[in-house]
């Protein structure tokens, strides 16, 4: 079974990959987001396949139809061709080589719960990323915020010291000379 | 080899998917894509290096920390199309690159 979902996600990163329309890509990773939390659940991590299947197959996939919708889905063609799969041959090597065998054989998990170690070993990760998403939020606002360019705002502002006749007082006051 | 195992290795091969498409993609939403294809190999290889090692509730953690910043990665991405559309009206990377000013 989970041989048979790994065989479907790689067709599905594969034709992703390949689309020339962005928006068959984008369901093609919505696709890969689902198949790879149903793995995820298979293997026990319900938790993150939840996450997965919530944050990667809805509001990733739904954020790219957003952008599409914006920029306008144009197709596109593949580049040459040789050096990427050159390095993809490289990486394959590797990968049989260096890490199959040694893959370590399933041991019994006698771990703590998720919670504790979430909330007990990793506190700092959650609180760097709370900061990271707040930080997200402030580039996604100032990305995406408008300039004002009327005449209005291009023209020269100086600060001018005057006193007030009736009070007396210092002030300052914003005067602006257009050009 | 066990079922994990199998899933180990071919999480290996979302990532050099998810790396080819990086390198032969020329929309940058399509790089946006490739990117996320990569990121889910690494969540499937933290998740089941955790099984394999018996440490599963570690390896969900990590994979938490990585959702949260690939979506993170994601939006300013997306974000950063938008404007790129809006200032050369293209998401071709060979004419932003070779735009002049």
């Amino acid at each position: 079974m989970m041989i048979v979902l790994l065989i479907l996600t790689m067709v599905c990163a594969v034709q992703a990959v390949r689309a020339s329309q962005l928006l068959n890509a984008t369901i093609c990773l919505a696709a890969v987001s689902a198949l790879v939390a149903i793995m995820l659940y298979g293997t026990g991590a319900w938790q993150i396949a939840t996450i997965e299947l919530s944050v990667g197959t809805g509001l990733v996939t739904v954020l790219m139809v957003f952008a599409i919708t914006m920029v306008g889905d144009e197709g596109e063609t593949i580049k040459g061709q040789r050096l990427p799969l050159l390095l993809v041959v490289v990486a394959v090597l590797l990968l049989v080589t260096l890490t199959i065998p040694f893959l370590p054989v399933s041991v019994i998990d006698e771990q703590a719960p998720l919670s504790d170690v979430i909330w007990e070993e990793r506190g700092f990760d959650l609180m760097l990323q709370v900061v990271l998403i707040f930080s997200g939020v402030l580039g996604v606002i100032g990305l995406l915020a408008t300039r004002n360019t009327t005449e209005e705002s291009q023209s020269d502002v100086s600060l001018v010291l005057s006193t007030q006749a009736e009070n007396k007082q210092p002030s300052l006051t914003l005067e602006k000379d257009v050009a | 080899m066990s079922s994990m195992q199998a899933l180990f290795i071919g999480s290996w091969f979302l990532l050099i998917i998810g790396m080819y498409g990086l390198m032969v993609a020329r929309s940058l939403l399509k790089m946006v894509i490739a990117l996320q294809l990569m990121v889910k190999g690494v969540i499937i290889i933290l998740v089941v290096a955790g099984y394999l090692t018996g440490q599963l509730a570690t390896g969900q953690s990590l994979a938490i920390t990585v959702i949260a910043v690939d979506t993170l990665v994601a939006v300013i991405g997306l974000a950063l199309v938008v404007q790129a559309n809006a200032q050369h009206g293209t998401l071709d990377t060979d004419h932003i690159i070779n735009a002049e000013g």
